[in-house]
């Protein structure tokens, strides 16, 4: 057999450890079901969340997220060698954020025209979310580590229950797919909205780096009064992130222990 | 936003190194914003309009209004919509689909706060409640862009706004048949003007290497880590928030920066009426019959 260095081919890193020795036990009394996480009791009704990964097989990474009624599939195809010229020295990120027909009381029309320079205000939602999407991932994923390439983010939004969960939802879907693809993160993103009277605020944050990789406020507040509700925000991300880190440890550890029974057998 | 690419690594630190001494490359400080200067009511065709320079970002500002029915979720309120196109715009720097999601965020974010009841009252734009409005189009055009063009749109957008006359009507309610008719008043000097005060300006706070300042070029918008653009009342209050850039921010820059904007905010809500003011006052001297309009910082206030 040539040697590595021979054929300047490289296995793998120079380096290797047992992804276990990251993974921290959580203690959080909750039911959890086989593939993911139940979270009941920190959490009021309406917040609940269930997170489960590895749904769409043929996706690199994928992901399935409940939060209160809100229900989430996120697809992550890629990173793979990008269509489009527009940068070379970072891999790019293609976000594409679909409604179903049936995800609202009323019906959204699958057939309607989503032309990007249509003047409609509706159309421009799931351009707005994406672009949101958008700007809370890039400060997180390790883009300078696949150059020439691009990250294809797909999600469809099976139901939504209200205005305030769905960017939370949206994000924590694409961080847990993320991470199931297995693309370098600085860190997880967790996003929480506040909707106070007709205040919304969203924070997407990283709780290991404690930085807020973005935000967004429409509602009116003092100074003072937002930063209480950030604060606020905040502390609902650590809970989420918890939960998240549950889902991939219990994960990691199921995949470790099958490996073991495979070599014995 | 769109980035330049700065020539050199020294390029960088030269300029990251002025910031740090609170002395920028064209001499400002750091929470210092550029010359405004604008002029009103520069379109004959359009009902409001404002041409307005911010150092040398230039955007035009045209109000226009269409009658249409009420919709059946707020039928006392009447409709508003700004559009910001940067399509003949080169200096912009960036093109095609990029282009277009950029000049779509700030016409979204201009949106939010025209769309706040706290900001602007769109009830003042019905017509005949569950019947008639006003669909006010708010279109803002980039003629040049050096940087800032959130709030160079946004200066733009309230002082347009505000010098804005709108179409006085004369509503006529037929006992026997129960029918509305409404006509437009045929004195063209006739018209009523909306209530702006309320409406907020953005101001964009950026981070550059630890030091928050306001009004970046494109030069500094390439050394800028992230940048958070905050839409502030004359009191002072926070309407709107956003965040664009790519880099992430910790908690204790982000109330140091909303502080920022919070102060700076009033300041420039009164620095444009001051001007919205002169500009009424200086709009006999030069008429319409000035070519030299657009070009000529001597008709402008």
């Amino acid at each position: 057999m040539l040697s590595n260095t021979n054929c300047g081919w490289v296995d793998g890193p120079e380096e290797l450890f047992d992804p276990l020795q990251f993974a921290v036990d959580l203690e959080m009394t909750d039911k959890s079901s086989d593939n993911g996480v139940r979270d009941v009791n920190s959490l009021k009704n309406d917040d609940r969340v269930f997170i489960s990964k590895g749904l769409i097989t043929k996706a690199n990474g994928s992901s399935y997220v409940e939060l209160g009624l809100t229900k989430i599939t996120c697809s992550i195809y890629g990173p793979h060698e990008t269509t489009t010229d527009e940068s070379y020295s970072k891999c790019l990120l293609d976000t594409s954020i679909k409604f179903s027909p049936f995800s609202r009381p009323k019906r959204i029309d699958p057939l309607r025209i989503t032309y990007e320079n249509s003047n409609e205000m509706d159309d421009t939602e799931e351009a707005e979310l994406c672009s949101m999407l958008e700007e809370c991932l890039l400060p997180c994923i390790l883009l300078h580590k696949y150059p020439k390439s691009q990250i294809d983010i797909i999600i469809d939004i099976i139901q939504e229950d209200n205005e305030a969960n769905l960017l939370s939802a949206i994000v924590l879907s694409t961080t847990v797919a993320l991470i199931d693809a297995c693309i370098e993160l600085y860190d997880t993103v967790v996003a929480k909205s506040l909707k106070i009277d007709s205040n919304l605020l969203t924070v997407c944050y990283m709780p290991n780096l404690a930085q807020v990789s973005s935000l967004f406020f429409d509602g009116e507040l003092t100074t003072n009064e937002l930063d209480k509700y950030v604060d606020e925000c905040i502390k609902q991300c650590h809970i989420l992130h918890k939960a998240i880190c549950k889902v991939i440890i219990d994960d990691l550890k199921n995949k470790d222990q099958e490996s073991k029974q495979t070599k014995i057998a | 936003m769109p980035r330049v690419p700065v020539a050199s690594e020294d390029e960088r630190k030269f300029i990251v190194d002025g910031i740090q001494s609170d002395f920028r490359l064209d001499g400002r400080t750091s929470r210092m914003y550029r010359p405004v200067l604008l002029a009103t009511d520069v379109v004959n065709t359009a009902n409001g309009s404002c041409l307005l320079k911010l150092g040398g970002t230039i955007v035009m500002a045209g109000v226009t209004f269409e009658f249409t029915r009420t919709s059946q979720e707020s039928p006392n309120e009447g409709r508003i919509e700004a559009t910001v196109d940067g399509s003949g715009c080169h200096s912009l720097r960036i093109f095609g689909r990029q282009r277009h999601l950029f000049t779509k965020q700030i016409s979204r974010s201009l949106n939010y706060i025209l769309n706040n009841p706290k900001c602007f009252d769109r009830e003042q734009l019905c017509v005949v409640k569950g019947h008639h409005c006003w669909l006010v189009h708010v279109d803002i055009s980039v003629l040049r862009y050096e940087g800032n063009l959130y709030d160079a749109c946004s200066f733009a957008m309230k002082a347009a706004l505000s010098e804005t006359k709108v179409p006085s009507l004369q509503v006529t309610h037929d006992e026997e048949t129960s029918e509305v008719t409404v006509d437009v008043c045929d004195d063209p000097f006739q018209f009523g003007l909306l209530n702006v005060s309320n409406l907020p300006v953005f101001i964009s706070v950026s981070q550059v290497s630890g030091i928050h300042i306001v009004d970046t070029t494109l030069k500094e918008d390439s050394v800028t880590l992230a940048r958070i653009t905050y839409g502030v009342k004359d009191n002072g209050n926070i309407v709107y928030m956003s965040k664009d850039g790519g880099g992430s921010l910790d908690l204790l820059n982000l109330r140091s920066m909303s502080k920022v904007a919070s102060d700076i905010g009033p300041q420039m809500n009164s620095l444009l009426l001051d001007k919205i003011h002169l500009s009424k006052a200086k709009q006999p001297l030069w008429g319409h019959v000035n070519e030299n309009l657009l070009f000529d910082d001597i008709n402008f206030v």
